[in-house]
């Protein structure tokens, strides 16, 4: 099976995605939302070690990826817009496991 | 691949810092513009979100140094077992599977971070299989330690 070529308005779609700057940062999320550092971990596929380190100040204090602040930054869109979001799209977004 | 070279190969996209990150604008526009190039204007953003510009250093970290690959040589071994640096608290472990070379922004200047695959016994094992963490983040799992 081929891939299919993009029109014009796909290709633009791809440019803006790729220019996006969403990103929230874990200092911003812990305070928006009541959440424990292990789930802050589950959300961004990283260990919790990883993430107290994002919250330590001083020599111990690490930087979080521009990955995890994406992670972050989409689960936190998905918490403020989940009800709008119709159920078909949700599947697709985040199908559910039925094989468990 | 084995699910846990999959693994590996996902983590390993992940330690990307801005200042030595190519654009995907120069991805999808050119197959041969390999050098990083600097982002384009920020969009301004809602409350919580700050823009990448903001959290990473720029320029001065940018260039792999030039004397690579004669440059300090890695702490640890493929198949270390090592731990995170505790404060105190319960800490994650596993063994060493992966090393690269990158920016290291807490020390301005590059150094070695590790892919640990994590302990099943792990705290973290639970949601995720491996992470990277840096070089003087980690040290030798000490005996009668973790299992």
């Amino acid at each position: 099976m081929n891939p299919r070529p993009l029109n014009p308005q796909e290709q633009h779609l791809i440019d803006w995605y790729s220019y996006c700057q969403l990103s929230m940062t874990p200092q911003a999320f812990y305070a928006k939302w009541q959440v424990s550092q292990e789930e802050m971990a589950a959300i961004c596929s990283r260990s919790v070690s990883t993430v107290r380190s994002w919250f330590r100040r001083g020599r111990s204090y690490r930087r979080p990826t521009a990955v995890d602040l994406r992670h972050l930054a989409l689960m936190d869109f998905l918490l403020d817009h989940f009800q709008q979001i119709p159920e078909e799209l949700r599947e697709v977004l985040c199908p559910t496991d039925e094989e468990g | 691949m084995s699910d846990q070279a999959e693994e590996a190969f996902a983590l390993f996209q992940q330690p990307v810092d801005i200042a030595h990150t190519p654009t995907n604008k120069g991805a999808i526009n050119s197959h041969s513009d390999c050098k990083y190039q600097p982002l384009p204007a920020v969009r301004h953003s809602n409350f919580g979100f700050t823009p990448l510009t903001k959290l990473h250093f720029t320029a001065h970290g940018a260039d792999l140094p030039d004397g690579f690959p004669d440059v300090e040589v890695p702490r640890f071994l493929y198949g270390d077992r090592l731990c995170w640096v505790s404060d105190g608290e319960l800490t994650d472990w596993g063994i060493v599977i992966g090393r690269f070379y990158s920016f290291t922004p807490h020390r301005r200047r590059w150094g070695w971070c590790y892919l640990i695959w994590l302990d099943p016994d792990a705290p973290s094992s639970g949601w995720v299989k491996a992470d990277i963490a840096w070089e003087d983040d980690l040290e030798p799992l000490a005996t009668g330690n973790g299992q």
